[in-house]
């Protein structure tokens, strides 16, 4: 591979790396708030994507599109936890993942009711079928802005953990809940706070996607779901971090066997990536940066 | 050497089986003969639905791991039994690129069956081997990445399986008949494996991992049996299923499908057969009577409008609702033979309905393992009143040793440099103010965790860093500080996973030593404080181990209670022959119980001996009590640094 | 008004299931007191805490705070109230640093970066480690720092459960003689100790917890003279 189609590469890399970073961050946010693996999740994107459709009316800037795209995610992942979850806060780790599970299901219907069956198209602007000529090289425009705004949401994000009281509380939360309560951090507060940075991250995640499929349909949500779920199992479940990290290991690694790959094992190149992930689990079963569990 | 099943389960199992079987027969025999073909599909249908379940059931409800993935399996079944019986000049058409003698291939059903659960489990053993070896929640997600998997290798591998567009022409083979009998045979399997010794095993390791490795499960080789088995059946179920839908493509064993077959799982019962086929029952009736609805219908003068998506809506809400209201399921773990014999038993106890044993219990039955020391108490029907304290240290080299043991957790130092002995029939006592580090030896000694320094021998072979079932099973029990129970097994079943031999004649003795007989079929969760110390012990003691490791036995229990321990424990040690390792803090009873103690203090020895001379050792009581500042003894090497 | 009780437990019962871990029990704490809880293991001194913390619910009895109910209430809004836990095995948050720690020990009462310098002066040896990890501290500094992230919150009563616990007796002399600093600028304390003696030392009263029952208590001094607390706690004799 030349130099040239290396650069290429590694924005492309990036740029579906910080996509399933925003993802698998959004999912590891409430797991380590609440213990639960939520799988209506991917439904965020799909609502995400609905919302836009919906928006485009006329010739609706994409800018605001976006920004209605997420704020319906946020809040409906705000929602989803008063409604559903809420009432189950104390239920086994199994009965939250079928609740949600289910929940899953309603909304997919609905839109498959609702709207269509079929994918509907949504509008993108033309500036993101070109190319931009950087340093001699072709650079795709929605790869770069893609990774440039993926990068830059995780950076607030950062920052908001890093720097305010309520990521700080956020992040006790998640390390030691009940200590949390303890030094007077407002249980449902905080849980409501991580539903909404979650929403908030799909949200994003939701608008990026859509802008590299052109499409909305009713069942769009699932892969989205499984890339989170993947990226966070490989960064270590519970980890914030780790789940950043999983989500661009994944992204590379994909990005590096389409790459990679012959032509007659391409349609494979998302089983192969799949088994690699259990090739990482089986050596190391707490993910990357994750703790060990207990002894069996 | 050991029995598949418990006294009396065999039978149980058949007869529950039975009692499934007879309705269903009915059923098929009303159907068929009504001569309805709408209805006779719909029965199929619901038997091969009920036939899946039951096969997830097999995995899902007796080891407690979701699985999102055995639809592969029955894909895996189902296109297998596709490309055998397809007549060659169709399957020719359709893929054109098929191995010759593929393409002229034409099995029967009973062939086309039996490969594709032969597929299927060969797929299974490999993924598996993978996948119990992860934590439970990427256990899930495993699961998932599993589903995925096989839609997408169903979808690309167009030479095999014609992609996305699917294969048709299977010939429909699949009758009433052929479905029941499938049906049934699944059910009796489900219900054979649910009492066997290593599905019990199973659930105890479902209730938890590492009170049944103590009790010597292998969880992993359980897991991995179980795993293989229930994709056996959803191969065979796939194949049933292909050659009764006779067209079909990868988006059948997709997301729709899971979503259905879980949630007749979830809503019938996850841990009983019969909750299992209930709830395929409920859901086709339910989806049956919607889809009519769903399609518009009249209602004499009421005309209801066609609703889209009602049926997924209501399934989808089912879950939630019965998720919320009966988390265990319809039928929860209770089989259908349970909950008549329930009712018959007379009205409402708590708890589970007995098998009733098929033999007498084995009264001269060799054990299985030579007792470790000839027993010098004569045996005395009832448990004997305590003996005075026979001394036999001194009788050759300890049983389980440990040498020198230290053990860190993130720099907290739990244990430097302990040694101590377990001698042929001795009773050790391990005391020390919290935070000393006798949970963490005793950890070491049974394997939960390796020393970082230091060897644990016993019967002569260094066993540090062995698994905790691997100790279990060379002849180390324990029991545990906060009791671990299996919530939602019985007390005969606790009895019946852990025990070597359960129908053998100590088995009998220990439970009625340790009182358990009124509480043999109450579920371990409903137990009473003292009753479920007791059934911690019975569990380990029933393994005629070498060695006992009690873990504060008598916490929480008042005077009389804990004299009543007393004397259990020394008539297990005498009758079964085995040195005991006591950790407590009720000072008085380890001052009657134990012929030697052993303090620690901080992670280290500080006295060792017998009771009288610890008694009144000033360490120990500075150990327990402090010393006031102003007393404090020159600084030995343990003050004076920083250390935490 | 001095001779009210600040907290008062009143005939506490409280059980995990089928373990009834506390059986009516009852004590009080008055304003700038240190008032010891002691005795053997399974006696159910961390369960006491933890019903006075709201972290389990009490199935029978009442304690008060100030004269009103604390039992039945979440445990944020108790900290609010003025009661402030430093728990057992200090609980840090240990992918926080020491600074984070505290802050977070101030949430409640809207305490940033800023405040935290009036309480680092209190530990000295805190405020030279504050960009560290919690993790990384050793056990006496971690008790330190458990203690003035609880202080954060400018609590009236401060409850200790076993702060002695896997210290050094050095340190532990450091933190006993910090618990009495304490209580000279104001804060009232309730002390769980397993480490008899340096508790008597500092404490005004003490109360003995044994299976779930006071079966002693009154002054520090006359409980440090008897011997029956070894009796209780070495098992020669039994209850009361």
């Amino acid at each position: 591979m030349s130099a040239r189609e290396l650069i290429q590469q590694l924005v492309n890399a990036l740029s579906l790396g910080s996509i399933y970073a925003l993802l698998a961050l959004g999912l590891s946010v409430v797991y380590g708030v609440m213990g639960m693996l939520n799988f209506a999740f991917g439904e965020l994107v799909t609502i995400t994507g609905y919302t836009m459709y919906f928006v485009s009316g006329g010739n609706e800037s994409f800018l605001l599109m976006a920004l209605v795209g997420i704020a319906a995610s946020t809040v409906s992942s705000m929602g989803m936890e008063l409604v559903a979850f809420r009432p189950l806060r104390r239920a086994s780790f199994l009965t939250l993942l079928f609740t949600s599970f289910a929940l899953a299901q309603i909304i997919q219907n609905l839109f498959r009711q609702l709207v269509s069956p079929r994918p509907k198209g949504v509008p993108v602007p033309d500036l993101f079928n070109e190319a931009v000529t950087i340093g001699g090289i072709k650079i795709g425009v929605l790869p770069l802005i893609t990774a440039g705004v993926g990068i830059g949401s995780l950076l607030l994000l950062t920052l908001f953990f890093r720097r305010s009281s309520a990521g700080l509380a956020m992040r006790a939360a998640s390390q030691d809940f009940v200590t949390a309560r303890l030094m007077g951090i407002p249980a449902n507060r905080i849980i409501s706070l991580a539903f909404a940075i979650s929403g908030l991250l799909a949200g994003i995640a939701g608008v990026l996607w859509v802008a590299r499929l052109t499409s909305v349909s009713p069942a769009m949500g699932f892969t989205p779901l499984l890339q989170a779920f993947i990226a966070s199992v490989i960064g270590g479940l519970g980890s914030l971090t780790g789940a950043v990290a999983g989500g661009f290991f994944l992204g590379f690694l994909e990005i590096l066997l389409q790459a990679t790959l012959p032509s007659g094992l391409l349609p494979f190149a998302q089983a192969l990536t799949l088994l690699a992930i259990v090739g990482v689990l089986y050596v190391r079963p707490q993910g990357l940066l994750g703790r060990r569990a207990e002894a069996l | 050497m050991t029995r598949p099943f418990a006294p009396g389960r065999l039978r149980q199992s058949v007869a529950g089986w039975s009692m499934l079987a007879v309705p269903l027969v009915l059923v098929a025999l009303l159907v068929h003969g009504s001569g309805r073909p709408l209805a006779e599909r719909t029965l199929i249908s619901f038997f091969l639905d009920a036939a899946l379940v039951v096969g997830m059931q097999m995995f899902i409800g007796n080891s407690g791991i979701i699985s999102f993935g055995h639809v592969a399996f029955m894909g895996v079944g189902a296109y297998t039994a596709a490309l055998v019986t397809i007549p060659p000049d169709i399957k020719v058409q359709q893929l054109p690129d098929v191995p010759a003698w593929l393409g002229d291939l034409q099995l029967g059903l009973i062939p086309a069956v039996v490969l594709g659960a032969l597929m299927a489990a060969v797929i299974a053993l490999i993924v598996g081997g993978a996948l119990v070896r992860m934590r439970e929640s990427a256990m899930a997600m495993g699961t998932l990445a599993l589903l995925v998997f096989g839609y997408s290798a169903f979808s690309n591998w167009s030479s095999l399986t014609r992609g996305t567009i699917g294969l048709y022409g299977v010939p429909n083979n699949s009758t009433v008949w052929v479905t029941l009998v499938a049906l049934l045979a699944t059910l009796l399997l489900a219900r054979l494996y649910r009492s066997s010794r290593a599905g019990m095993r199973l659930q105890a390791s479902r209730e938890d991992p590492v009170a049944a490795a103590a009790s010597g499960v292998n969880v992993r080789m359980e897991r991995l049996g179980s795993w293989v088995l229930s994709a056996a059946v959803m191969g065979a179920g796939g194949a049933l299923w292909a050659q009764s839908y006779l067209a079909f493509g990868p988006d059948a064993f997709y997301f729709d499908i899971t979503f259905a077959l879980l949630a007749m799982l979830v809503i019938g019962g996850r841990a009983s057969v019969t909750g299992a086929v209930a709830g395929a029952a409920l859901i086709t009736i339910v989806t049956d009577m919607l889809t009519r609805v769903e399609q518009g219908v009249s209602l004499g003068a009421l005309s209801i409008p066609a609703v889209p998506g009602l049926v997924r809506f209501s399934i989808a809400l089912l879950i939630i609702l019965a998720l919320v209201f009966r988390p265990q399921g319809l039928f929860g773990r209770w089989e259908l033979d349970d909950v008549l014999r329930r009712v018959r038993a007379g009205g409402f106890r708590r708890g589970a309905p007995a098998p009733e044993p098929a033999e007498a219990p084995s009264v001269a039955s060799e054990p299985t393992e030579a007792p470790s020391v000839a027993p010098e108490v004569e045996v005395a029907a009832a448990a004997p009143a305590p003996a005075a304290r026979v001394g036999r240290n001194g009788d050759g080299p300890p049983v389980l040793s440990a040498e020198e043991v230290s053990k860190s957790f993130e720099g907290l130092h739990a244990l430097s440099g302990v040694s101590l002995g377990v001698g042929r029939g001795d009773v050790l006592g391990l005391i020390g103010p919290n935070g000393s580090g006798k949970t963490t030896l005793l950890n070491v000694l049974s394997g939960i965790f390796p020393p970082d320094a230091g060897r644990v021998r016993f019967l002569g072979r260094d066993i540090g860093g062995s698994t905790p079932h691997h100790i279990a099973r060379a002849g180390i029990a324990r029991t545990f500080q906060n009791i671990r129970l299996f919530p939602e097994l019985t007390v005969r079943e606790h009895i019946e996973v852990a025990a070597i031999d359960p129908g053998s004649a100590d088995v009998h003795d220990v439970i009625s030593w340790l009182g358990l007989e009124p509480v043999l079929e109450e579920l371990g969760g409903n137990l009473a404080y003292g009753v479920q110390r007791r059934v911690e012990i019975a569990r380990a003691a029933v393994r005629r181990p070498s060695v006992l490791l009690l873990d504060e036995p008598a916490a929480g229990m008042n005077e009389a209670e804990s004299d009543e321990l007393l004397r259990d424990i020394l008539a297990i040690r005498d009758r079964l022959g085995c040195s005991v390792l006591v950790v407590d803090h009720d000072l008085r009873l380890i001052m009657q119980l134990c012929e030697r103690i052993h303090v620690l203090n901080e992670g280290r020895t500080v006295a060792e001996g017998e009771p009288r001379e610890v008694a009144v050792d000033p360490a120990v009581v500075e150990a327990y009590l402090g010393t006031p500042r102003k007393d404090a003894s020159p600084p030995t090497d343990r003050e004076g640094d920083d250390a935490g | 008004m001095a001779d009210e009780a600040l907290l008062e437990v009143a005939d506490l019962s409280v059980s995990y299931g089928a373990i009834r871990a506390l059986r009516g029990v009852s004590l009080h704490v008055r304003e700038g007191e240190i008032v010891a809880v002691l005795g053997p293991n399974g006696a159910g001194k961390s369960t006491l805490l933890k019903a006075i913390t709201g972290v389990v619910r009490p199935h029978g009895g009442a304690i008060r705070f100030l004269g009103e109910r604390l039992d039945g209430h979440t445990p944020e809004s108790i900290v609010r109230r003025g009661v402030s836990m430093v728990p057992e095995g200090r609980r840090l948050f240990p992918g926080l640093t020491v600074q984070e720690n505290l802050e977070v020990g101030g949430y409640t009462q809207r305490r940033g970066a800023a405040d935290t310098r009036e309480v680092l002066e209190t530990f000295p040896i805190l405020a030279d480690r504050a960009g560290q990890m919690a993790g990384t501290l050793s056990g006496g500094e971690q008790q330190q720092l458990a203690i003035a992230r609880s202080l954060m919150a400018r609590p009236r009563l401060m409850l200790l459960d076993e702060p002695s616990l896997g210290l050094a007796p050095l340190i532990v002399d450091r933190i006993m003689s910090l618990l009495t600093d304490l209580r000279r600028r104001g804060v009232t304390i309730l002390l769980v100790e397993q480490n008899v003696h340096r508790a008597l030392e500092i404490a005004d009263r003490a109360y003995v917890l044994a299976v779930g029952q006071v079966v002693m208590g009154g002054d520090a001094a006359d409980l440090a003279r008897t011997g029956s607390l070894e009796r209780t706690y070495l098992g020669m004799a039994s209850g009361p």
